[in-house]
């Protein structure tokens, strides 16, 4: 979905101020839309943060959540559990708000706040990262450190479409346990993740390593925000498995993530073979990179 | 002759305004029972599938009468002004009738909260419709059949009285 049909899709939700500030935008520009009820929404653009002039009420940002969702948000239970829906064009709508336990799980009650991150692809932008992911015919495995919005989803999702297109196409598979990366609807990818990806969709990491290799035999498997001990491990069965990984991670450097004890194991055993770490001013510039001995390697 | 002519044109309005009565409380009931089928058409493709709800509703309302109409209209409406309740479409769309309230509130309820909050509106508003309909039918059963009587009754007087 480009900048035009993603403003199709967003300005009928929309009131009119904030229209017009769609309008105003160039493609790729608008990063996220946070609105919080009572108070002036945010747009968020790559080099300013700046209010509108509305501010929606609890039960008009309800009326937008349920409109950007086509409707569709009481059949999404499970997605609003864990913080956010995926929309139409790979756009993520996070959630919050008051939460209410239902048995043995919660619900979101009463949503208070919505931030909707844009999706955007940048074709070209893991092209520092390709060239030094095949030793020979091999694919090795990285991994992607960033802080939050610095652009791992976005890199990694580059790296997909560049290993599983072309010539030299590998066979990969994409676990895409929050959406995000290919922003599958019905099972299709909105994002392009390239020609030879097979994308599983809203399965745990933990669930989806055995399933891929039971069933797809990739060469790589692409995922994102490892986040415990259990996202380790899986990583590690992948490599066990003969299968490389491309993963990403928050964190500001190699440092810092290595000394997470619930990744401990997953670095002793050196599970991958490049480290990137990206800036945390964003746009998905590698600032640094390391071989699997966390030695500097030479940024070209 | 005027005369005779007008004693009859007045006979036939009153026995006109008794049928019309008496059709508009069998057309309340055929309304209800309407809105009771697809109710319980709403319910259960509200738990069985995960669609939007412009399509549920188009799925729920499948035949020719007023309420699938009704439907139609607002699931296009609610795709082509997403940000409109589908309370508020309702009110919009819908002329004054004795389920008007009921259904409001069900729409209300329909259109915010979880997959259970829903269900429970669409069941609840099922039930005061099924309430609605049995009252409509004894309505029927009962009155239209007096005021078609009285319908013709009265104009059978009239006529005579103006003779």
């Amino acid at each position: 979905m480009d900048w035009m049909e993603t403003r199709q899709f967003l300005s009928p939700c929309f009131p009119e101020v904030v229209r017009t500030e769609l309008e105003m935008l160039l493609p790729g520009e608008l990063r996220e839309l946070r609105i919080r009820a009572d108070r002036p929404a945010v747009f968020v653009t790559a080099t300013r943060t700046a209010q509108i002039g509305w501010a929606p009420g609890q039960m008009q940002l309800e009326a937008l959540v349920e409109a950007l969702s086509e409707h569709s948000l009481y059949a999404r239970a499970e997605e609003t559990c864990q913080g956010y829906i995926t929309l139409r064009g790979g756009h993520r709508m996070g959630l919050c708000g008051r939460i209410v336990q239902r048995g043995s799980g919660h619900a979101l009650q009463d949503i208070g706040s919505v931030c909707i991150r844009i999706a955007c692809e940048w074709p070209g932008a893991a092209d520092m990262l390709r060239s030094r992911l095949m030793l020979e015919d091999r694919p090795l495995s990285i991994l992607i450190i960033g802080l939050p919005g610095t652009g791992k989803t976005t890199l990694l999702r580059d790296l997909a479409r560049q290993l599983s297109s072309g010539r030299k196409a590998l066979q990969l598979a994409v676990i895409d346990e929050r959406g995000e990366l290919a922003a599958c609807l019905n099972g299709v990818p909105q994002l392009d993740v390239g020609v030879s990806a097979d994308v599983l969709d809203g399965l745990s990491k933990a669930a989806a390593v055995p399933w891929l290799i039971r069933s797809m035999s990739p060469q790589v498997i692409v995922t994102d925000e490892l986040s415990d001990a259990d996202d380790a491990a899986c990583v590690l069965d992948a490599r066990a498995c003969g299968c490389a990984i491309c993963a990403s991670v928050h964190g500001s450097s190699l440092q810092e993530v290595a000394s997470r004890p619930a990744f401990a194991a997953m670095m002793a055993h050196r599970a991958f073979d490049l480290y990137a770490v990206l800036s945390a001013e964003g746009g998905g510039q590698i600032t640094a990179m390391y071989d699997r001995s966390g030695s500097p390697l030479e940024l070209s | 002759m005027t005369r005779a002519v007008s004693a009859v044109m007045a006979g036939l309005l009153c026995a006109l305004a008794g049928l019309r009565h008496a059709a508009s409380l069998r057309a309340d009931e055929a309304r209800l029972r309407r809105w009771g089928t697809i109710l319980e058409r709403l319910s259960v493709i509200l738990r069985e599938q995960a669609d939007p709800l412009p399509t549920v509703l188009r799925q729920a309302a499948d035949a020719d009468a007023a309420p699938d109409r009704l439907l139609h209209r607002m699931a296009a409406l609610m795709q082509a002004k997403p940000l409109i309740t589908m309370q508020d479409i309702f009110s919009s769309l819908c002329e004054p009738c004795i389920e008007h309230d009921v259904l409001t509130r069900m729409f209300a309820g329909l259109g915010r909260g979880t997959l259970e909050n829903r269900l429970l509106a669409t069941t609840q508003a099922a039930s005061e419709i099924s309430l609605m309909t049995n009252q409509a039918a004894q309505r029927a059963a009962k009155d239209a059949k007096l005021w078609q009587t009285l319908g013709w009754t009265g104009g059978a007087c009239l006529t005579l009285l103006l003779l």
